[in-house]
């Protein structure tokens, strides 16, 4: 009697288990996969990074486009539609906070894709961790937005890296003779958790070659700054062979334009990942000539993936060109789908440990792979552009995507 | 030590160029609290739409904002009457809470307006002589903030001038010191108020359009930060005094230059706000009331 009832009681168990969606990856009976996956997203569609915000938002669309016209996910045998909707976060993060809570508690959304700027994706990457909600962003490079994450990934490198990314050139440099060692350096980095890991990457590779770099001044300053006479004029006094800064387009612009009104020089200029951007070269013009940048993807990169997306681009007739805003909202929702795909199910957490212990190739970003490391945060190579006179731009690093000589030291104007 | 009195000296004559453009968006927020008692919410978003029209008309007609401000400023004195008559007016005797959120809420307008035409990119108007500057010793100064400094200060003066020397101006600032005893001597308020809800429009609308020459913008940067600096200094200034706000942004600007030459730069916003705690605390009726006391004394 007593073994009856434990098997019964087993038997039960199996059933309920089979009912949850137990079972490997791509054993979900097609049953159990609805019709249609709710997807969401928030972008700053007003406010102050709406530019992003549309980039991201075309990205997206382009991408959900394609896949619910070639008739939706393969999802375990089974041809799943995509409900994908997008709201304004009116570029703010508390905003943006709520909206993903809504879009889990709510509308009941299965999967969410990332929104913009790092203390918006901070707020969102927090709720998708209190609600277990697979999300994939690449809205936000800071380090801090990872800290005790499970749920969130983010396609874009460490802040950090990017540094240290620009480090690895400048030694290049050296060694060629074009730079000197140790190399003096000014750093100047917005008061946020981006530019302080812009100055801990810095402060990190002189730390470990001393005989290469030297930071000479760092100061960071305020978002959305007026004057940067006197903190420029600090620069000057420190005499540094390079000037490295970390700022937002609008800052990079007002910050440039008075660096070359005050007639500073430095043999190597930076502004973290600024310097290509169509907005910042249509307003600096001459002044924005040779400035060095560390980005995630650029469309000058060789290779058929990237020409793939940057015609896909052309031919959608987008407004926007294939920057690395656009490329990085693909990704992240090229490898959601992929990984629901791949995992066979639209279970949350089978889909997040798919994406966690994927390697996803045929990336258009450096690398031509995206492999997230444990705290849900990508690890890819950065490549470095060099503004070039008329408005455009060159890769100089690494040698192996460069499609031109770097020009250092900066000429003298 | 040299270097740091030099600096200083710099930190100094950069707070006089800064004090010219936070002296002309104030002013106007200024005007219409002195003479109807309300903050202009809303002051941000005319400089920002002001921005955005001198951006059309120097791309247009190729003419210097310093040129453009003749046509700017008069065209935002007819937007700020019509807001007063269709907007303002109807809350101007409800509580002050109202017309602040109402005013708040056609800044958001304005944003959404500006968003929907002219997209999120951070704009700029790159006259000719961007790259020129002129050098003091060891200063160097550009032309651009030189113009805006200029600029700012002509219309200081006129503005006195026409506070001062015409009957409009005299029945302005008799409104802001008694509104019941002008309407008893048969000034018409109503008309009074336009004029003045205008006139500090056509200010804000004169600094949207000086700030092209030095800020890239947005339609929402730095118009925010910039209406917060306006608060501290029309209240540092006194609420009512137009050179008391001149006076106001030449110290702002001072001590946030020198905080970013002698301290840290990130400490210059918190600068403003500190300055504004203070002034609300230790002498809430600004510069302007600390001048009267020492006179009566």
């Amino acid at each position: 009697m007593r073994i009856r009832s434990l098997a019964v009681a087993a038997l039960a168990a199996l059933l309920v288990t089979a009912a949850c969606g137990g079972g490997g990856p791509g054993a979900a009976p097609t049953s159990n996969v609805p019709d249609t996956i709710i997807v969401r997203a928030a972008l700053p569609l007003t406010g102050a990074d709406a530019t992003p915000g549309g980039f991201f938002k075309n990205a997206y669309e382009l991408y959900v486009k394609r896949v619910n016209d070639a008739g939706g996910l393969n999802v375990g045998g089974k041809k799943v539609k995509i409900d994908f909707k997008i709201e304004d976060n009116k570029s703010d993060a508390q905003t943006s906070g709520q909206l993903y809570e809504k879009f889990v508690t709510q509308d009941n959304a299965d999967f969410l894709l990332g929104g913009y700027n790092t203390t918006s994706v901070t707020q969102e990457v927090k709720v998708a961790n209190r609600l277990s909600a697979p999300y994939v962003g690449s809205g936000g490079a800071s380090s801090s937005i990872y800290v005790d994450n499970k749920w969130a990934f983010g396609t874009l490198a460490s802040i950090q890296k990017l540094s240290g990314t620009q480090l690895a050139f400048i030694k290049d440099q050296q060694d060629a003779g074009k730079l000197p060692k140790p190399l003096k350096i000014a750093v100047a980095y917005e008061n946020s958790s981006h530019g302080n890991e812009f100055l801990q990457g810095i402060n990190d590779g002189a730390k470990a070659s001393p005989d290469r770099y030297t930071v000479v001044f760092s100061s960071a300053f305020d978002l959305s700054g007026k004057d940067y006479t006197s903190l420029l004029n600090r620069v000057k006094d420190a005499a540094a062979d390079a000037f490295m800064v970390d700022a937002r387009v609008g800052d990079m612009i007002t910050m440039q334009t008075q660096y070359a009104q005050l007639g500073l020089y430095h043999k190597y200029l930076t502004y973290g990942p600024r310097g290509p951007e169509q907005q910042a070269r249509d307003q600096l013009k001459a002044q924005g000539d040779y400035i060095i940048a560390a980005t995630w993807f650029d469309g000058l990169m060789p290779g058929d993936n990237v020409k793939k997306f940057t015609d896909l681009w052309t031919a959608a007739g987008l407004k926007s060109s294939a920057s690395w805003f656009e490329a990085g909202a693909w990704e992240a929702a090229r490898i959601l789908f992929s990984a629901i795909e791949k995992a066979g199910t639209v279970d949350k957490q089978k889909v997040h440990d798919t994406i966690m212990s994927t390697t996803w190739d045929n990336s258009i970003f450096p690398g031509g792979a995206i492999k997230f490391g444990t705290t849900g945060q990508a690890d890819n190579d950065y490549v470095m552009t060099q503004n070039t006179p008329n408005g455009a731009h060159i890769l100089i690093w690494p040698k192996t995507l460069a499609t031109g000589a770097a020009t250092i030291p900066i000429p003298k104007k | 030590m040299i270097e740091t009195l030099v600096r200083v000296v710099e930190a100094f004559i950069s707070a006089l160029m800064v004090a010219g453009l936070y002296a002309t968006m104030s002013y106007g927020l200024a005007l219409i609290y002195g003479v109807m008692k309300i903050i202009n919410l809303a002051n941000a978003g005319i400089m920002m739409l002001a921005a955005f029209t001198t951006l059309v008309l120097w791309q247009t007609t190729g003419l210097d904002p310093l040129v453009l401000v003749v046509v700017v400023a008069p065209l935002f004195f007819v937007v700020g009457a019509v807001l007063e008559v269709v907007v303002v007016r109807r809350v101007s005797a409800a509580a002050p809470i109202v017309s602040l959120l109402l005013l708040f809420g056609t800044w958001l307008v304005m944003q959404a307006f500006a968003n929907l035409i002219f997209g999120g990119d951070v704009r700029g108007v790159r006259p000719a002589y961007i790259d020129s500057v002129v050098h003091v010793g060891d200063v160097t100064l550009a032309y651009n903030r030189i113009f805006v400094f200029v600029a700012g200060a002509v219309i200081l003066v006129l503005l006195e001038l026409f506070l001062r020397g015409t009957f409009l101006g005299r029945a302005i600032r008799a409104l802001a010191q008694d509104r019941e005893a002008c309407a008893l001597v048969g000034v018409d308020t109503k008309r009074v108020s336009m004029v003045a809800f205008g006139l500090g429009s056509a200010l804000a609308g004169a600094a949207g359009c000086l700030l092209t020459l030095v800020f890239p913008f947005d339609p929402t940067n730095p118009f925010g930060v910039l209406q917060l600096k306006s608060f501290t200094i029309i209240v540092l200034g006194g609420l009512e005094s137009i050179i008391g706000v001149a006076f106001a942004s030449f110290l702002l600007a001072l001590a946030e230059n020198l905080t970013v030459t002698l301290s840290r730069p990130q400490l210059e916003n918190l600068v403003s706000f500190v300055v504004l705690v203070v002034v609300l605390v230790v002498m809430p009726g600004g510069l302007a009331a600390l001048l009267r006391r020492r006179r009566l004394a």
